[in-house]
């Protein structure tokens, strides 16, 4: 103990053996003590770093298994490569018809230069052509490949089936399983999600028949299309060659066409060769094929594919443009938009639900930073140790959210075999991970400022240290907060959606800034309160580096579920006012389409409906009014004028209009108000949806003549008819396919004639979808299918009408309880830390005779402070951003479309105005035990 | 005085706030004119009732505090004439603290704590630790290195306290109240370790309302209302003083 300092010069100068380092030095060793006091401070406050923790790897584990996922299930060259040809397969061909064909080498793009090739061409033709084009020693194996219907015990689906020889070795691996084996003779395999929808099992019987037009090239050879029945042998895995849902062993029942140039690729028989061999397939080959009009998907071309000038086809399009977007410009930038406002606002939520909790921990580290500053430590230190334990949670936060989404990819491939690939992309993942560690950094970043300056001298001495509060966030965020608002507003008017997106995330950082404005304004109304709520309003102003981030975070939760709440409550009166019934819930409908029902036909329709649907009961006629027929081209249109904005008209299988009718279709159509509509008829006035007619009940037709040559229609001439009229319903719907009715002695006065249009239930039947489906087959298989392919007479059901806001109520529940829960975490962090740091100003009033139950009061004060003013101003700005996404979709299109109008959601906005409050105080109050600990004022 | 001053103040004066926060303060914590030396292998304590200034007399020789007037010197160092950065790196490089309690961070072992001045001044951390071994030693705390101060008692977190004071260049130990928390035999081990650092050529400055620690010092200076009313006294004067019978 008596050894003197002899590394020490008398003077006091530095000793030898400890030497200091320059900036470059002194900026690891801040770091160094700063993630070492970390990594202890969040082992010794383990409440505080899971809290933390889960608000870090939550967002971070959604956004990369999203990215994990989207990247596993995007097309590259080698997956291609392995879905199309398995593991042994070097290529594959298909007949295009196209003459002149040219592709690019991985099949993004392709040209012809004619319609379709003379003919014949048979499939001897294409073996011919590959014997002589690929490499020697090549296997072309053919299959075929057709669009399907797969038949369980009483549902039935679409999907594409291939035959092939699966006894090649090379083309049986390209078909991998995930159940079962594949199928022999009589057998056949199934995708997962077809045997799904069949409700099928293996060994279960499939039946089949060809979804074609044409009908050609069946086992039967009679023309007809039934594959007749096979046994499930196997599940498929997911992504099969050619998309391939239903497989076929090479002696199925699919036989190839005799003329490949007769067939179409939609919707008939198609060959398809898969080539095995041990010489690949180069570019060479494929263009020498692409002159045979054969499209080939070729291993090595996909994996090593030649350079652009090899192409023939990028000679004339440049290959760029093989990346083209269906998307119009603005829904592309509403989508994204709402994407990126979204993350940014749900980040900025994370970031203030970490804000007091470092604002907890940095407070009860005060006087360890203070020593720390004693010791030599600038404010730099200061805030490198806070935000060391930041960057300590936030890396193994983020660590763990990546792996948590990289494995629950990998449990969903393995589970459910929607994904074939797991690819993670660790780049990505990296940059997600790194956008986690800012979450936690930028959560401690205020309370790592607030320490570095508070007053070390006033910490050692057991007093607070907190800083002044500065007047320029406040004034800076309500003036981005009223501009962002006015922006969105303004972008929702003119269809702008990145002003919209752009205006939310403004108005929020704005507001959030503004917070400690806010509650330093209320902390100088406190004065005629209660003592309780007195002494929760100035805490909260005197300690705003601890409320302000915790009532922000109540008021972006609250402003959140408010504009979901506002866009939800819209979007679902928006969805009742479109509605368009064809008839009363349940009735059947039986339409004709644009061909007139015979008599003959009328009593065919009827036998077959009495026979798959007995208990149907009376069909009623369904007459409809029609134009004079087309004399030398000219045709005749007649249709009733709507306004600007309103939509009308039949849709899907309804009975094409107008019908004519006296009164006896207006209940089973389901025409609102039946009486007023019988009345009208019975009058002699068109019945049509309210708003239809002018103010003085009168229905204006418009007649156009138009001349038809081929494809071009020229408008010879436009005459008007006015009729007496009646509006029945509401003017925004939801509106009827079968209005408007025409009465009989109308149809002379409007130029048409009478035809009948179909047949409809006199009473509602509610069929099951087998019986629909059942009844529909018969019905084709009677009347058959038009060029287009739809039902000469089709069946529709009359669908119950959805009551207003039922179809979201979950979706509406969802949001405003996300809201909620967030606002209540936000709220009980800040109260604890409240109730925490008012132990010594309890204890005082205590000890002048303040009763046990006073804590409990100013702690549900605390809470009920915080969530009351996050709550109201939440509201008050969430309303306007809502409003603005809702007049986005009244003006997104020329017209705008009525059926979008401002919502106010009254008991989910009282719910989060009043009920919120009320939660957090009734939770608070439950939670504090009245019984006080009497405590000193140090701040450690 | 043949040794080198450590600690030199002329003049200093303390005044907090202004206006009448001034008046408030007045009579608590507010220094007026205040001469000191304080010599490399000296320890001077001082004394005097709650808000003499003491601690505010600390506060100023370790840079923590600025005077509103008069010159604070350590070393070559003018304190006042230092921005926040220098003195932080003066305390740093020369001073070094141990205050009542609760004076280390509860996260970090004796040995970390020890090594903390010097690591933030950007000394490497097998140097530092090397430093830290050393100044552990001196303080008979080295085989403790590894505890945290939960698991230390009240004396040895102030011996390793005192360590970190003195590790590496530091040679002005600032003591306020070192044992005002412990009991009597605690306090007294630990006085004798000050004392022991003290005699090995640091310089030593130590606040204390117990005539039995003031003792151990050279020199006791005395303050009352901010101002020092006697800096010739021992420690037997020292009850004398505090009662108060000798006036300014």
């Amino acid at each position: 103990m008596t050894a003197t300092l002899d590394r020490t010069t008398r003077d006091g100068s530095r000793a030898a053996g400890a030497k200091p380092g320059g900036p470059g030095a002194r900026f690891r060793g801040r770091w160094r003590v700063a993630l070492r006091y970390g990594a202890r401070d969040a082992r010794r406050n383990k409440g505080r770093t899971a809290l933390i923790a889960i608000m870090v790897t939550l967002p971070v584990a959604l956004g990369s298994f999203a990215a994990t996922v989207l990247w596993s299930t995007q097309e590259t060259p080698e997956r291609m490569a392995a879905r199309e040809l398995g593991p042994d397969l070097v290529a594959s061909v298909t007949f295009t018809n196209l003459p002149g064909l040219q592709q690019a080498p991985d099949l993004s793009m392709s040209s012809q230069s004619g319609e379709a090739l003379p003919g014949p061409v048979t499939q001897d033709d294409v073996a011919a052509t590959l014997a002589a084009t690929l490499p020697a020693g090549s296997r072309a194996t053919m299959g075929l490949t057709a669009p399907v219907v797969a038949y369980g015990t009483d549902l039935l689906t679409y999907a594409p089936a291939l035959q092939v020889d699966l006894t090649v070795p090379a083309v049986a691996a390209a078909f991998p399983l995930a159940d079962g084996a594949l199928p022999g003779p009589g057998e056949v395999a199934l995708t997962r999600s077809i045997a799904n929808d069949l409700h099928l099992s293996i060994g279960d019987p499939v039946s089949a028949r060809l979804n074609a037009g044409s009908g050609v090239g069946t086992g039967t050879g009679d023309g007809q299309t039934e594959l007749g029945s096979a046994t499930l042998s196997g599940i498929l895995a997911a992504d099969q060659p050619a998309g391939t849902s239903v497989l076929y062993p090479g002696t199925g029942p699919l036989v190839a066409p005799a003329d490949l140039t007769t067939t179409d690729s939609g919707r008939d028989i198609q060959p398809r060769w898969f080539i095995s061999g041990e010489s690949p397939v180069t570019w060479d080959d494929v263009v020498a094929l692409n002159e045979s009009s054969l499209l080939v998907t070729s291993r090595a071309v996909l994996l090593d594919p030649p350079p652009d000038s090899a192409v023939p086809l990028f000679a004339t399009t440049p290959s760029s443009s093989s990346s083209s977007s269906s998307s119009s410009s603005s829904d592309f930038l509403m989508t994204w938009g709402v994407f990126g406002a979204v993350i940014v606002v749900a980040l900025l939520e994370a970031v203030l639900l970490i804000g007091p909790a470092f604002a907890v921990s940095a407070r009860r580290s005060s006087r360890a930073l203070a020593i720390i500053a004693a010791n030599g430590g600038t404010a730099r230190s200061l805030r490198a140790i806070v935000l060391g334990t930041a960057v300590v949670i936030g890396t193994f936060a983020s660590l763990a959210g990546a792996a948590l989404a990289v494995g629950a990819a990998a449990i969903l491939m393995a589970v459910d075999g929607t994904l074939r690939f797991l690819s993670p992309p660790w780049p990505i993942l990296g940059g997600i991970a790194l956008v986690g560690l800012l979450i936690a950094a930028a959560g401690a970043w205020l309370p790592a400022r607030g320490a570095s300056k508070a007053d070390v001298v006033a910490v050692l001495a057991g007093r607070r240290g907190e800083v002044t509060a500065r007047r320029w966030p406040a004034v800076v965020g309500t003036v981005l907060a009223v501009g962002g608002f006015a922006a969105a507003i303004v972008g929702g008017l003119t269809t702008q959606p990145m002003l919209i997106m752009g205006g939310v995330v403004a108005g929020e950082i704005g507001l959030v800034l503004a917070c400690g404005g806010i509650v330093a304004g209320l902390g100088r109304l406190a004065g005629a309160l209660p003592l309780s709520w007195r002494f929760a309003l100035r805490d909260a102003a005197r300690n705003r580096s601890r409320t302000s981030p915790a009532i922000a975070a109540v008021l972006v939760a609250t402003a959140g579920a408010t504009a979901g709440l506002v866009y939800s409550t819209a979007q679902s009166q928006h969805d009742y006012f479109s509605q368009a019934l064809i008839a009363a819930p349940g009735v059947v409908m039986l339409s004709s389409g644009s061909e007139p029902l015979t008599d003959d036909g009328v009593d065919a329709v009827t036998a077959i409906v009495h026979d798959v649907v007995p208990r149907i009961g009376d069909l009623l006629p369904v007459t409809v009014a029609r134009p004079p027929a087309e004399q030398d081209g000219v045709s005749t249109y007649i249709h009733l004028q709507q306004p600007e904005g309103t939509s009308w008209g039949a849709s899907g299988n309804a009975i094409w209009g107008p019908i004519v009718d006296d009164g006896g279709l207006v209940d089973p159509l389901g025409i609102p108000d039946p009486d007023a509509a019988r009345a009208a008829l019975a009058a002699g006035r068109v019945v049509t949806l309210a708003g239809l007619t002018s103010e003085d009940g009168t229905a204006t037709f418009d007649v156009e003549t138009r001349k038809t040559d081929g494809d071009d229609s020229q408008l010879l001439k436009t005459t008007t008819v006015s009729v007496p009229g009646a509006g029945v319903g509401n003017p925004r719907g939801p509106s009827n396919t079968s209005l408007p009715l025409v009465p009989a002695s109308l149809v002379d006065d409007l130029g048409m004639h009478t035809e009948l249009g179909g047949l409809v239930s006199a009473d509602a039947v509610h069929l099951t979808t087998a019986e629909q489906q059942t009844l529909q087959a018969r019905l084709d298989d009677q009347f058959g299918q038009d060029e287009w392919g739809l039902s000469k007479v089709s069946v529709s059901v009359g669908a119950d009408l959805v009551d207003y806001g039922a179809p979201d109520w979950l979706a509406t529940l969802l949001i405003a309880g996300a809201g909620g829960i967030l606002a209540l975490a936000a709220a009980w962090i800040a109260a604890a830390l409240a109730a925490t740091e008012s132990r010594p100003d309890l204890a005082t009033l205590t000890a002048v005779g303040a009763t046990p139950s006073t804590r409990k009061r100013i702690v549900a004060a605390q809470a009920g402070t915080i969530v009351a003013v996050g709550a109201l101003v939440g509201v008050l700005s969430g309303y306007p951003l809502g409003a603005a996404f809702v007049l986005f979709e009244r003006h997104r299109w020329q017209a705008p479309d009525l059926a979008w109008a401002l919502t106010f959601p009254w008991p989910w906005l009282l719910a989060l105005l009043v009920g919120l409050p009320l939660l957090a105080v009734t939770a608070a109050w439950l939670a504090t035990r009245s019984r006080l600990v009497l405590t000193r004022r140090v701040a450690e | 005085m043949s040794s080198p001053v450590m600690l030199t103040m002329r003049g200093v004066t303390r005044v907090h706030g202004h206006g009448a926060a001034q008046v408030h303060a007045l009579g608590g914590t507010d220094l007026r004119g205040v001469d000191l030396d304080v010599a490399m292998g000296e320890l001077v304590a001082v004394m005097g009732p709650s808000g003499s200034g003491k601690s505010t007399l600390l506060h100023l020789a370790g840079g923590l505090d600025s005077p509103t007037s008069g010159t604070v010197r350590v070393g070559r160092d003018d304190v006042g004439a230092l921005d926040a950065k220098g003195r932080a790196r003066l305390r740093r490089k020369h001073v070094g603290y141990v205050f009542q309690d609760l004076n280390l961070v509860p996260a970090l072992t004796a040995m970390e704590n020890v090594t903390l001045p010097l690591e933030l001044d950007g000394v490497s951390a097998r140097r530092a630790r090397a430093a830290a071994t050393a100044a552990l030693a001196e303080v008979d705390m080295d085989d403790l290195a590894d505890r945290f101060p939960d698991d230390m008692s009240g004396g040895q977190a102030q011996r390793v306290a005192i360590a970190r004071a003195l590790v590496g260049p530091r040679r002005l130990l600032l003591a306020d109240e070192p044992t005002g928390a412990l009991d009597s035999v605690t306090g007294e081990a630990v006085m004798r370790v000050l004392r022991a650092r003290v005699d090995a050529g640091a310089a030593g400055l130590l606040v204390t309302h117990d005539a039995r620690h003031a003792a151990w010092a050279d020199r006791i200076v005395f303050l009352r209302d901010g101002l020092v009313i006697d800096e010739t006294g021992t420690a037997t004067d020292a009850d004398t003083l505090l009662d108060g019978a000798v006036t300014a």
